[in-house]
């Protein structure tokens, strides 16, 4: 295995790299980003590289064990299509895609799976993979982890001064600084231009678990929420190795779970099942 | 002077339709699940409870809301290992809601609530408000659990040792309130747990891992909770407190940026410059 790159990224392996690191690979974790406006402050790939460089962090720790799939470069942004740039999938553009995805990996030895999420408006169609893909499918175990969902309350309380942040505020941009300083538009960073009338509505129907249909531009006029101005490498790093202790934690549980237990929770493969009869 | 109208589709002649689009200010779309809720309580739950709920509202707050019949299927893959289970592919329950709103659109009604009986749903009606919300000429796109909303003190107080949430004690009570010919009275029981594989989801869970999977690994009789908890007192507080709430985010949503919309999906971005 020494001579096997680490970390162990699909698109940068050659075949025969891919079949010597087969039987040695547990898990397959497939990033999932966004193509979506994060205000003046970062780049429309905000998401996408956030979530792919944490992957390669997490797939180097476990080397040889974890497998790094090429990135879901879009994801649903449908509210974001107020602000140029933005790209948008269908939800079942989305996942027709993911469907091909595994099922080339699946051709090639693959079976265990897991979804890695920089974008809160991903985690829907996500779930909605998860639920539906096994019946299609012949694999083992498909999960998923929203990374942000691993930050840390009190180190986020103490970085993040704006009464409301989440997108492209002080955290977020932070970690992109740290992570690619050169995505950050440093020269016109702005805090989030916010409606009160928008933003009050947004908590209150959020709360409820109500849905409805709205667009970004409804309560932040520039596409920001939080105050990015206030962003600073050291602050991401902080919260960024939280982030990273915490998924190998999971990662570790993950791969310690006995293969009974994860088989019974299987979602069943009827439709496969059914046309392979 | 005829009956005043039923605000439920099914039930109304085409002339009450063509006066009910004048008043009404949003159609309920109610979906629910064809789906096994354990040995006591009949498969049509979801669906049922769903559509009976949003008749009701539509009562309730007439002449401002148009109950639409029910999708009688939803999401229910992890319902399949038991027998009678029906389950909807995703693209197909998608088009479903498409065809059903684009129809009454051309009949004048512009603003839909999805109400969910199905907690399998939910993922399903996000995506499907963010993408029909986005994509059709309609003016508002909204979903909502009907078991969300409201007082679930009467709940939480007859509430047992296995936690609810499916065929369990806020369900019996719906029955018992809406559908009482869905209970089997004989059969009713307690749910069952397996602990071991509890056990092993916990701290997956804790980490923040979403993974979706097999009912019949959670329990084996298909039910949570304690049905036998159940009763019509409750399941009469449940509905009506949640109608109540209902009420109140009609009167919020009135506010809303988006409710005599457009701006809507590409038209917006066309004319934003």
């Amino acid at each position: 295995m020494v001579d096997l790159p680490s970390p162990l990224r699909l698109t940068h392996l050659t075949w025969p790299e891919v079949e010597r690191a087969r039987d040695g690979v547990e898990l397959v974790m497939i990033p999932i980003g966004s193509i979506e406006q994060h205000g003046p402050n970062t780049s429309l790939d905000t998401d996408l590289v956030i979530c792919e460089d944490l992957t390669l962090r997490l797939a180097a720790r476990f080397h040889p064990r974890l497998l790094v799939a090429p990135t879901m470069p879009y994801g649903m942004s449908t509210y974001h299509m107020g602000f140029p740039g933005t790209i948008t999938l269908r939800p079942q553009t989305f996942l027709h895609v993911l469907e091909d995805n595994l099922t080339s990996l699946l051709h090639h030895g693959f079976k265990r799976f897991l979804l890695t999420n920089w974008h809160s408006g991903n985690t829907s169609i996500m779930t909605l993979a998860m639920q539906t893909l096994p019946t299609r499918l012949p694999l083992d175990f498909l999960a998923a982890i929203s990374l942000y969902n691993l930050e840390d309350d009190e180190l986020e309380a103490e970085i993040v001064k704006s009464p409301t942040s989440g997108h492209a505020c002080e955290l977020e941009t932070a970690e992109l600084m740290a992570l690619r300083p050169d995505r950050v538009k440093t020269d016109s960073l702005a805090p989030g231009d916010l409606s009160p009338r928008g933003s009050r509505l947004r908590q209150r129907f959020w709360r409820r678990s109500l849905r409805r249909n709205h667009d970004f531009s409804d309560f932040s006029a520039n596409g920001a929420v939080g105050n990015a101005t206030l962003a600073t490498p050291e602050d991401g790093w902080r919260m960024l190795n939280v982030i990273e202790e915490r998924a190998d934690t999971l990662i570790t549980t993950l791969l310690d779970s006995p293969d009974d237990l994860l088989a019974r929770g299987r979602i069943p493969g009827w439709r496969h099942e059914l046309t392979n009869r | 002077m005829s009956d005043p109208i039923t605000y439920a589709l099914h039930k109304m002649s085409w002339p009450e339709v063509a006066q009910a689009a004048e008043s009404v200010e949003l159609a309920l779309i109610p979906i629910g699940s064809t789906e096994q809720h354990g040995p006591h309580l009949g498969l049509g739950q979801d669906h049922m409870i769903a559509h009976a709920y949003c008749e009701r509202a539509a009562e309730r707050l007439a002449p401002r809301l148009l109950a639409l019949p029910a999708i009688p299927w939803g999401i229910s893959d992890h319902h399949m290992n038991f027998p009678g289970t029906m389950t909807l592919r995703p693209e197909t329950f998608l088009e479903l809601l498409e065809d059903i709103i684009v129809s009454m659109r051309h009949h004048g009604f512009r603003r839909f609530l999805i109400v969910n009986g199905h907690g399998g749903n939910k993922a399903l009606m996000s995506v499907a408000v963010q993408d029909l919300g986005f994509r059709l000429d309609i003016d508002f796109l909204g979903s909502v659990g009907h078991y969300t909303l409201g007082d679930d003190s009467s709940l939480k107080a007859i509430a047992g040792e296995i936690p609810g949430g499916h065929a369990c004690e806020m369900e019996s009570s719906h029955d018992y309130y809406l559908a009482p010919d869905l209970i089997r009275e004989e059969a009713l029981a307690r749910g069952t747990l397996d602990k071991a594989f509890m056990a092993m989801l916990a701290p997956l869970k804790e980490l923040e891992l979403e993974w979706p999977n097999a009912m019949n690994a959670h329990t084996p009789s298909g039910a949570l909770g304690d049905a036998r908890k159940g009763s019509r007192e409750v399941g009469e507080r449940l509905i009506e407190s949640s109608i109540d709430e209902l009420a109140e985010i009609l009167e919020a949503l009135r506010d809303s940026p988006r409710w005599n919309g457009p701006p809507h999906g590409q038209v917006h971005v066309q004319t934003r410059e």
